[in-house]
């Protein structure tokens, strides 16, 4: 079974990623192919994009750890951030806690008063 | 995986699973760079360890109780001294001198032919090479040296802000979060229970805290009790540390002054006792003439007294003597002279 994790890249850089052409790694860029931005598609061309995505769990994790470490460069390790990273940070959490919290008081949408 | 053109493999088979050795030499790391294949290359290369090293990693890798490297870097009584002398020629410039402890000792050289400054020149090469596309991936930026993106009502992003314009006017942002606040808990999205009130008190007060007279009464007031605060927990008990540091200083310098004037002190103590003496000394030499004067005295006024006795009974006795020796015709005579002297008077007086 050690055999099948021969070929793997856990833990490693991506594949796409060449120091001689891109220079030190940086957590917070995409090394892959340039493609077009998200909030430039049309809708007809989302599907498209979406397939050329990589979406595998370690692409998806890939994606939330650069989204994360560029969050974190921006608002939170800058000059004068004053903590706005930890708000943003917080009221991240707070929506999810929302989303979990959503199904306790649906009894009372049946009520006359709520 | 087998060495191309039948070099010696980097891995038999039949180790199974073990821990592949760096690569020796930048040969083999240009053969996977041509690979475009990072991922059996760690990025710190060590290009210099030696087979007896690799043998060492393989044994300390298999084992739970060797150490590596056995011996040599063990932590031993007295401390791990080792006193290098280095013969240089004469002339050898402080660069010089500095660039030769950066390299191995003598005994040491070939086991670990590491050098930073080749590792520097083979990291410079890579991330600074030709192909290297500077454009799209530019070099690190510290973001410590970047300022914060403008942000709007402390954690809104100007960029979202700005976006919403075009689409929903200058209060589309405003109109969007508060009504679609308003919306959810109309459908009971957020359900309105008791607590929901408490958050809308705290935009109720900010809002009533951005009124103009509020405002004005605020920014008088905030200030004042605000430096009340500071001044009560901050800067009076400091004043109050400084106070008594220099009340401290100053009966120190006074304690100084007084140990200089001590000297002065000791002559002052003998001088009183000194004045005690004489004073004594002058009370005795008072009693001792009172004494003495006094019993003068009294040998003067016995004396005195002798004499006045002396004096009274004689006077006594004469004229006891002389009374008891008037007779009668003798006071009778006496009388008659007395009377003829009043006679010859009484004739020379005039009336």
């Amino acid at each position: 079974m050690g055999n099948a994790l021969n070929n793997t890249n856990l833990g490693g850089f991506p594949k796409e990623y060449n120091p001689r052409i891109h220079g030190a790694y940086q957590a917070d860029r995409f090394y892959g192919t340039p493609d077009k931005p998200f909030s430039s598609l049309k809708v007809n061309e989302v599907f498209q994009w979406l397939n050329r995505r990589d979406m595998s769990l370690t692409g998806i994790a890939r994606f939330y750890s650069r989204k994360l470490y560029s969050h974190q460069r921006r608002y939170h390790l800058s000059a004068g951030s004053k903590g706005v990273g930890f708000v943003h940070f917080a009221l991240f959490f707070s929506f999810l806690g929302f989303i979990r919290a959503y199904k306790h008081d649906r009894h009372l949408d049946d009520g006359k008063y709520h | 995986a087998t060495g191309s053109k039948g070099e010696a493999p980097l891995w038999n088979e039949e180790d199974g699973w073990v821990v592949l050795d760096p690569p020796s030499d930048t040969a083999v790391v240009e053969r996977l760079a041509k690979q475009e294949d990072w991922s059996n290359v760690h990025y710190l290369t060590r290009p210099d360890l030696s087979q007896q090293e690799k043998q060492w990693f393989k044994e300390a890798y298999k084992s739970p109780y060797k150490l590596y490297p056995p011996e040599k870097f063990l932590l031993k009584r007295g401390g791990n001294v080792v006193v290098e002398y280095v013969r240089v020629p004469v002339g050898t410039t402080r660069r010089q001198m500095i660039e030769k402890s950066f390299e191995a000792p003598e005994d040491e050289k070939d086991i670990a032919p590491f050098d930073l400054k080749k590792q520097w020149a083979w990291a410079n090469k890579v991330l600074f090479g030709p192909q290297r596309d500077m454009k799209n991936y530019p070099s690190y930026v510290d973001p410590g040296t970047v300022p914060r993106p403008e942000i709007v009502h402390k954690f809104v992003p100007r960029s979202l802000f700005d976006a919403m314009v075009p689409y929903s006017g200058v209060t589309g942002f405003y109109v969007l979060s508060v009504g679609g606040v308003f919306a959810l808990v109309g459908k009971g999205v957020i359900v309105s229970t008791y607590a929901l009130s408490y958050f809308f008190y705290f935009g109720i007060a900010w809002a009533f805290t951005k009124l103009p007279p509020v405002r004005r009464f605020l920014d008088n007031r905030v200030p004042q009790l605000t430096n009340r605060l500071n001044e009560m927990y901050y800067v009076g008990p400091i004043q109050q540390k400084k106070d008594h540091i220099s009340a401290c200083i100053a009966a120190a310098q006074q304690t100084k002054d007084m140990i200089q004037q001590l000297p002065k002190l000791y002559d002052v103590q003998i001088e009183n006792v000194d004045l005690q003496l004489e004073n004594n000394y002058r009370d005795r030499l008072k009693q001792a003439f009172t004494e003495v004067k006094s019993r003068l005295d009294c040998q003067v006024a016995l004396a005195a007294t002798k004499a006045e006795l002396e004096k009274d009974y004689m006077i006594d006795w004469i004229t006891n003597q002389v009374v008891q020796n008037i007779t009668p015709d003798l006071e009778k005579k006496n009388i008659q002279s007395c009377l003829a002297q009043l006679q010859t008077l009484s004739k020379s007086a005039k009336i």
